[in-house]
Formats: C-alpha cells, structure tokens, sequence
C-alpha cells in the first residue's frame, strides 16, 4: 500500500502541469465550498444554547402581507392566548430602549419589557441576583397607556454591569433611574445573555387586554415554547382560525392582520434565511462545476493510461489494485488541493467578519473561525470530493475492455460510452453555469441597485443620533418640542456644522407605520390605508434638500393652538387624489381613537424612500406632522457638514449635554453607514455573487474546452475518414455544431428554467430582480453558447489543419 | 486520352522531429481507364503514400500531378476534397466505417457531402450500391454487428456510390481471413470487368498477380512496372 502511495505521487510529480492546474481548481472550489458551508452552518445551524430551544417559537404580527415586528394588539395577544392548545408557556414582550441613570450621568441601552415567564423561557442564568417572579410586576397595563412600567425592578445585561456598575458586586440591591424612574438591580445576568434580540436591560410587564383590538401606542411580540409534539405548522394554524375571528370582529382594525410564528432560529436569521438557501443552493453549483472539472480532468488521465492499465491487467494485476492506485493520486491531489482551500477559506471568514454585522438584525451570535466542527465539515467535503472525482473514472478506465483497448475495431468514431460520457458532461457544465450566472448576473444587478439607490436626498455629510426625553421634564408636546428646538440653535452655532434637525425617524430606519383615515373617501378596501408617519422639525426637508413641491413646509405658524396640519409625500397624494390637489384635504391617524385630530393637508414633499430600496417598501408613502403639534419621546437629531461627519461626533454629543445633560445622545451613526447597514449583508451577498459568477464562468469555460476538445482529438480519425470521402471543413464545423446542439440546447434550457424559478422566489423577497432576468439570461445564454461554440470550433480548426493522411494515421 | 492519372516526377518528403524522410522520389506513372493496379514492395517502402497522394488525401512535395486532364498539384484542401467525392472511391485496409452510422447511412456519406443530388437519387445510388457489393439486406446494422469481410463489403459499396472514376485500395484485404479476401478480390475483380479503374496496395503476391498491371517500389522508388492482362486471363 505504502507502494501504491510512492507510486501514485512518482506519476503526479511526472506531469506537473496536470497536478498544478487540478490542485488549484480544487484548492479554489473547496477553498469556496468551505468557506460558504461555514458561514451557512454558523448562520443557520448553530445550536442556541438555550433549553428546549428547538420548540421557542417568536410570534410577530404580519400586515397587508408584510412581517411587522412588535406590532400585535394586546387586545389580541390577549385574546389568543386565553383560547390557544398549542403551547406551554404564551407570553408577551416589547423590544424598546432605556435610560439607566444615577442623576447626573445617564446612558441609554437597548431594552426590553417582557413578561416573567417569556423572560425565563429564554433561560438566561443570572452572574448574580436572580431572575424575574410574577411578583415582580405591580399591576397590569393596558394598551391605550403611553408606558407600560409598573415595576420597580430592573434586570441588567454583564456589559451594562461591566461598563456602568465597574463590575461592583454590591450592585444588587442598589437603585437606579430607568427612563427616569427609580427602579432597584435585582439581577446580573450571565455573559452573552441578550435576549430577545440584543437587549441588556429588562423590565418586568405584565399585558392586559383592551377592551377594543387595534387601540392605542403599545403592541407586542410573542415568545411561546410548543408543547412536546405539536409542529409549528400545527400552531400557526391555530393562530390563524384566531386572526380570522379577530377580523370578523374587528374589521376595522384586522383586516389582514394575521400573525406569522417561526422558531427562534427562523428568527434570529430573518429573511437572512432566504440568503442562506440562496447561498447553499449557489455553493452546491458551485461544488458541482468543480467536481464536473477535476472529475473530467482525471477521467482524462485515466483514458491517457487505459492502454498502460490493459497491459497491467493483462500481466494480471487484480482491478481493485488498479483502482486503488488510481484512487491514491485523487486522495493526494484533493488533501493538497484542501489543504490550500481551507487556507483560503480562513483566510475569507477573516476578511468578511465585519460583513456580517447586519444579519439577523445585528444579533451577536457568530463566531468567525473555523473551528473543529467546521473543519470537520471540510475534511467531510474534501473526501466526498476526492471519491466522487476519483472512483468514477478509476472503474472507468479499469474496466476497459482489454482486447478493443489494445486493438481497437472500427476505426472512426470515439468509443459510444465516452462520447455520451462527454455529452453528460458538457451539459451539465452547461446547465450548471446558465443556472448560476443567471442568479449571479440577477442578483450582482439587485444589489448594485440596492446600493446605489436614490433614496430622494443625498445623504453625504449627515451625521444622525438618536435621543429619549423620557424624564418629568418632557411630558409635554410643547416641552418636547422646545428641547428640540434648542438642541438645533445650539448646533447650528457650532462651527463645521451647517444646519441641522430633529425628527422622529430618517430614511433607513423605518418609521412605524400607521392606518390613515380620509376625510369623506369611502374605504375600498375594508381596512385603513397604511403610511409612514413622521414626526419632524419645521427644517427638515430644506435640512434633507427635499422639495415640497405643493403647498408649504411647516413653519412658526404651526403651533399647538393652531390648525393641526400635515405634509403628504407625493405617493401619498398621488394614491388618493390622483386628479386633484390634495391642499385642504383632511385626514388623521388612529382611526378608532374618538380623541384623534382632523389634520389639513398643506404640502405636498417629494417621494423619499424610507426603508429598503428594494421590494414593496421603496414605494411606500409617508405623512409628516411637525413637532410643535406632536412630538413623542424618542427622537432622532442629525447635523450636515462638509467634513467626514464622525470629526463632529464629540461636538453633537458635547452640545447635546450643555442644552440637557440627562438627556444622553447615543446610537450616533452618520445617515450613509444606517443606509448602508439596511444593505450590508446585500454588499456580502453581491460580493460572493461576483466571485461565484466568474468562477463558474472560468470552470465552465475551462471545463467545455477540455471535454470537447478531447472529444474532437478522438474523433481525429472520423474526421480524416469523412474528408476522404470529400467532407470540406465547412462540413465537419457544422457536423459538430449539429451535434453539439443537443447539448448545447438541453443544459441551456435546464439551466435558464433553474435561474427563472430561483430569480422568481427571491425577487421581491430579497431585491428587486425580475426586470433584470431577461437581459442577464440573454446575456448569460449568448456567453455560454459561444463559449461552447468555440470550445467546438477551436480544436477541430486544430484537427482540420492536419492533411487528411495524418489524420487517418492519427493513433 | 484515356488516362486517369499522370505523376511527373514526383517527390514525397516528410519531416518528424526535425529529421526528413524521402518516401517518394522521381515518381513517373500513369493510369490508364479500365486498368487494374496492383502496388507492390517491402514495408515501409512508400505503397501508402503514393496512394495518399493519388487520392488527394496529402500534397506532392514537389511534381506535378494531373487527374482526368486537370493539374492538381497545387489545390486547396477543400477544392481537393471535392475532387475526392466525385472522382475517387477509397477502400482501406481496416474499413474505417463510421461506428455510429448504420450501413445505409455509411453509404450514403459521401453523397451526402454533394449538393447536385435528390434525395432520390442518393437513395437509388445507395441501394444499387449495396446490391451490387450483396449487402442491402444488411441496411440497419451497424457496423459493430458485421462482420470483417461484411464490413469490408460495405466500404466498398461506400467507395461505389459516388460512380468515381478510380478505387483507391490500401491492403484492402489486410485485416481479412483468407476466406473473406478472397471473396472481397472476387468482388474487385467482377467490378473491374464491369469496367471499373482500381489501383490496390498489397503485399500479398497472389493479389498482386491478378490485377491486369503490377507496380513495385522499393525505397521510395518504382522498381518494376509489368503488364499483367495476358497472363490474368
Ligand atoms: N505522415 C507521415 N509522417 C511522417 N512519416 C511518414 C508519414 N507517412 C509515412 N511516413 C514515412 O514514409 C515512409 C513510407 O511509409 P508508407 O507509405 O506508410 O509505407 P508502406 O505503406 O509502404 O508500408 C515510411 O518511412 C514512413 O515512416
Ligand atoms: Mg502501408
């Protein structure tokens, strides 16, 4: 055996340039293969270390169709969860954010108020302290109310305790202000605990129902464990025979309005799960091409020796000696070829770390190295590789029949089996690469659009944070207000600052939306028309260089005592009053609501796109009401400035604490970086697009060439025959194409069909992609046909140089 | 006239790995209509070549080569292709059938590289084709499943079927039991009596003396040159 080994490695050394070119096909396939089997396994299928965390089941509300986080009634959490069979434990929380602070230095986390028993379904252990009881929770709250804390206790993450408290083990037990309201630590938890999302601060509720489903500000999600047994699928369905009730009921307020569950896991992924099929199915293709390539590359060394491997077997070496001879030199050029591929692998997780940040909503999950079970997956691929391209073309050639090999019979034509051989062969390389370079193509267009999307403004030089006047100071609307109108003065004052604003939300970070009521327009639809709905400072759209292109701005004149007014977006007009001005019409939020306001509509501001630049969401509307007549707690301020806006963050933050200092800015990005995050794991995946685009275009090349053109060299003899028989060139080229068709026109057609139906499920869920099938499938099919159409012609121009004698001759 | 073929002074040189074979040299022969050929001489000594080069299948190193009245020493490879369809039947000595044509469609071949024929009349070609060489019952098999001598029969009638005005056979007989050569000189030998001009490379001597002239080359050289049509008959 030992032997077998020296020998195989002697042969290999003895054609470098064979050994070379498969080492590096493979050493990029599963250098590729690994790297994106790690990252999907890390995505995907990592285990959560959280009990029973297979039956955690997060259940969210879905509107018009679209997925809306946090957004179920009470009412109706409510009231699903005195009927529901399906599950242990139903319980509610609501992600949010929270102020800690010791009266003079406050600093804002992300937070949660959740009930007790959702909050140990997670199963966080606590560092010190303990978790929550239902003790915990002094009364219960109903939806209609603006807060919902009726506690006094406040559970913290191990960061908050490391960088508030200095890791002091006496924090238990001691006070501190949570949106200013004194609340006492009871509990640190464990590191790594962040759950539902990435929260470090929890507060115990406990959820009342409302009398009336679709009321008030508070909505929740839903965290449940299944009971042992019951699918998910068997739970959604209870669900929905609840939202269908609930509609009938309510009409008003839950016409489609469902709800969607899905396991922690779905969760943590979000439509990044879409992202993993999509990459799985493209490595899987990948993988394919690569083994297509290397196995045709050792079949064609097999074929080279199968006179060699007669005479061995004439001089009566046993096949699986043969066989295994052959299988040594597959294992030792797959283990060099792996051994560089996980190099490069490495190498590629390292490199795409920060990549990452924006999946599953910025969880903090992923670990970026390769460890054991990774490595293991890629000892798994390389075998598998290595046996598929080794043992297949080992029997091949070891079951040559002795007798034609050492005389073969009809002169003429390549032996029947390898032909059709190199027929599968072609097509599938043929089919594989259409497919992909569709998806490629599609997807490297989506994303480029997603990128260099026109939101309506240009959002160079704006730096933008987020802020809570959440203490006794900032009850009211007129006091609100006021803070924010200093804060601006103050800004602008500054120097490198040119102007700046506040508003309840800026494009990419997706405002709540809103059922909108018309004044005297009947509702076609049975249910409330839904729009963004902002709260802004009188400059923000001269801030934003947005026009308004009917009707005013808001200005000094817009006060709480004066006519509640608002702006409408384009689309919004356009949708309602497509023949005429919308000036002077009315409308208002909250439907339902008795106390809600008739507002008068008097601008009309340009389309901007306020969530994703891609699918449904570009083309949504939104209404913009100014801040000195509603303003609410949480807002947003952003400054413009010709410099890199990060020069002037310690400035926005500095100001900020000398307008008030218990009113900490925090989540300071400049507008471009919150755009982009909306599309980072996008950057990622267009990224890997272009990668697997050119591969597979190289390998489909490379490998169409090197099969037709050992397919051509075979039939040397054939074509010396025909054109003694008086076939001209023209003849043998179109004989060739004629027959080439076949497989040219069956992988093509698989091919487009596969990239038409993978384009078909991701648009819309992922990008906007169908308006580009046509082109890039044209494009793709033209490249791949004269790929194959020169991969046909160039060896048999070779062939044909040859005068027909030596062609005959040709052994 | 009635030659078919005129060689003046012909050579044949070949250069492999940088070193020059001669396979022909001075090369002076003439073939008239109606006569039957035989080639003789060592291995090695240039019978394939010659007929390569009577057949259009390689160029004259140097000379001049005239065929049915034309200069074809210095044509294109295509315009040398289609004087092969017209005027010239190979037969050689491993068949060289077409594997994954059947018989009919081997026969067939060489008129499908034509454009001055109907469909009709290739069929008629074809057919009588096959009849006269015995094998139109055989019209589906592929060659796979014939035999040698069938097969050989079959190239024949590939050979045939374009009616060109000389067969060319390279040691037709070479891969053949003895049975079935001389079934296939049998059938060379109706055909020339049907008036058919066949120039055949052998190293059989009993082949070689039933053609109506024998030619034979040593070292690239023609040797002898001897009208046989007395003794034949
Ligand atoms: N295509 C070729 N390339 C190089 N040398 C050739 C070629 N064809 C024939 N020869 C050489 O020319 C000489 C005559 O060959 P050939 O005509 O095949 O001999 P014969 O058929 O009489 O046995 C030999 O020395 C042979 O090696
Ligand atoms: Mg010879």
């Amino acid at each position: 055996m030992f032997r077998d080994i020296k020998y195989a490695w002697r042969l290999l050394l003895k054609t470098p340039s064979f050994t070379g070119i498969t080492i590096v096909v493979l050493a990029i396939g599963l250098g590729l293969s690994i790297y994106m089997f790690s990252i999907i396994n890390m995505l995907a299928y990592k285990q959560l270390d959280i009990p029973h965390y297979e039956r955690l089941v997060m259940i969210d509300a879905v509107v018009d169709g679209m997925e809306n986080q946090g957004n179920v009634y009470a009412h109706d959490y409510d009231y699903m969860k005195q009927r529901q069979q399906s599950f242990e434990e139903f319980s509610a929380y609501i992600r949010t954010s929270l102020s800690l602070s010791n009266g003079k230095e406050a600093q804002r986390y992300d937070g949660a108020y959740i009930e007790p028993t959702a909050f140990s379904l997670f199963g966080g252990k606590t560092h010190l302290g303990r978790t929550f009881i239902d003790s915990d929770v002094k009364k219960a709250f109903i939806d209609t109310e603006r807060s919902p804390v009726h506690s006094e206790v406040v559970i913290i993450s191990y960061q908050v305790w490391q960088e508030y408290y200095n890791k002091s083990p006496e924090v238990i037990g001691k006070t501190v202000q949570v949106n200013g309201k004194v609340h006492t630590v009871i509990g640190v938890m464990n590191e790594g605990f962040a759950y539902p999302r990435k929260e470090s601060v929890w507060i115990p509720i406990k959820v009342a129902a409302n009398q009336n489903s679709g009321q008030g500000g508070w909505h929740v999600s839903i965290a449940a464990l299944l009971k042992p047994g019951i699918s998910l699928a068997m739970a959604q369905q209870e669900l929905m025979t609840y939202s269908k009730e609930l509609t009938e009921k309510y009409p008003e307020s839950n016409t489609n309005v469902t709800v969607h569950s899905r396991t922690l896991v779905q969760m943590v992924m979000d439509n990044s799960m879409m992202i993993v099929y999509l990459l799985t199915g493209a490595t899987i293709f990948i993988m394919a091409l690569v083994i297509t390539n290397v196995g045709n590359l050792m079949l064609a060394r097999a074929m080279e020796r199968s006179k060699e491997v007669a005479i061995r077997s004439a001089l009566g070496a046993p096949r699986s000696r043969i066989i295994r001879q052959m299988l040594f030199e597959t294992l030792i050029i797959c283990f060099i070829g792996g051994f560089f591929g996980i190099i490069l692998a490495g190498w590629g997780l390292d490199i795409s770390r920060p990549l990452f940040e924006t999946f599953g909503g910025g969880g903090s999950w992923w670990t970026f190295t390769l460890d054991a079970e990774e490595l293991g997956i890629a000892g798994f691929i390389i075998f598998f590789t290595a046996l598929l391209t080794g043992l297949f073309p080992a029997i091949k050639a070891s079951n040559t029949d002795i007798n034609s090999t050492l005389r073969d019979g009809t002169r003429g034509a390549q032996s029947k089996s390898s032909a059709k051989l190199s027929k599968v062969l072609v097509s599938a390389e043929i089919f594989l690469s259409c497919a992909l370079l569709i998806l490629a193509g599609v997807m490297i267009f989506g994303v480029n659009d997603a990128i260099n999307a026109d939101y309506g403004f240009k959002p160079k030089g704006m730096l933008t944070a987020r802020f809570g006047l959440n203490t006794d100071d900032y009850k009211m609307t007129v006091e609100r207000n006021l803070y924010q109108q200093r804060l601006i003065q103050a800004l602008i004052r500054e120097p490198g600052i040119e102007n700046a604003t506040t508003a309840s939300a800026f494009p990419g970070r997706s405002s709540g939306r809103e059922s909108i009521k018309i004044e005297d327009m009947a509702n076609q639809d049975k249910q409330y028309p839904r729009s963004y709905f902002m709260t802004i400072s009188k400059n923000y759209f001269e801030f934003l260089g947005v026009p308004v292109l009917e009707g005013r701005a808001f200005n000094d004149s817009d006060t709480i005592d004066s006519l509640p007014v608002v702006i409408v977006s384009t689309s919004f007009a356009k949708k309602f009053w497509p023949n005429t001005s919308s000036i002077g019409k009315r409308i208002k939020t909250e439907p339902n609501n008795p106390d809600s306001e008739w507002r008068t509509i008097v601008g009309v501001s340009k389309h901007l796109i306020h969530s994703q630049p891609f699918g449904d969401e570009q083309f949504r509307s939104a209404i913009y009401v100014p801040n000195s007549q509603l303003a609410y707690q949480y807002q947003y301020v952003a400054i413009k400035t010709a410099l890199n806006p990060y020069q002037l963050q310690k400035t926005l933050v500095d100001t900020a604490a000398k307008v008030d200092s218990s009113i900490p800015l925090y989540h300071v990005f400049s507008l471009s970086d919150r755009l982009e995050r909306r599309v980072g794991a996008m950057v990622f995946v267009g990224k890997i697009f272009i990668v697997f685009g050119a591969l597979a275009l190289i390998l489909a090349a490379a490998g169409i060439y090197g099969i037709m053109s050992r397919s051509v060299t075979q039939r040397t003899q054939e074509f010396g025959v025909r054109r003694a028989l008086g076939a001209i060139d023209r003849d043998i080229y179109q004989l060739l194409l004629k027959q080439g068709l076949t497989m040219l026109v069956s992988g093509i057609s698989v091919g487009a069909a596969l990239g038409y139906f993978a384009v078909n499920m991701l648009s819309g869920v992922l990008l906007t992609l169908s308006g580009y099938y046509l082109m890039v499938t044209t494009t793709v099919l033209l490249t791949i046909s004269l790929t194959f159409i020169a991969a046909t012609l160039i060896p048999a121009f070779r062939v044909l140089k040859l005068e027909p004698n030596s062609a005959l001759r040709y052994e | 006239m009635n030659s078919i073929i005129e060689l003046k002074n012909i050579d044949k040189t070949f250069l492999t790995d940088e070193v020059e074979t001669l396979a022909l040299s001075s090369i002076e022969l003439t073939i008239n209509k109606g006569e039957f050929v035989s080639i003789t001489g060592p291995s090695g000594c240039g019978k394939s070549t010659l007929l390569s080069l009577l057949g259009l299948l390689d160029t004259t190193s140097q000379g001049q080569f005239v065929l049915n009245g034309n200069d074809v020493s210095n044509l294109t490879k295509n315009e040398r292709a289609k004087i092969r369809n017209k005027e010239i039947g190979f037969i050689f000595q491993s068949f060289n059938l077409i594997s994954d044509l059947d018989v009919y469609e081997n026969v067939e071949l060489p008129l499908t590289y034509r454009n001055d024929l109907t469909a009709d009349e290739i069929k008629t070609r074809v057919n009588d084709s096959l009849a006269k060489v015995d094998m139109g019952h055989r019209n589906k098999h592929f060659p796979s499943q014939l035999s040698g001598g069938q097969q050989q029969r079959v190239a024949i009638a590939r050979a045939l079927a374009g009616s060109p005005s000389i067969l060319l056979a390279d040691e037709p007989t070479g891969n053949l039991d003895s049975k079935n050569a001389q079934m296939v000189m049998d059938l060379l030998h109706d055909l020339h009596k049907e008036g058919a001009t066949i120039c055949m490379v052998t190293h059989d001597q009993h082949c070689a003396d039933s053609a109506s002239r024998r030619i034979s080359l040593f070292d690239g050289r023609v040797v002898e040159d001897t009208n046989l049509s007395n003794q034949a008959a």
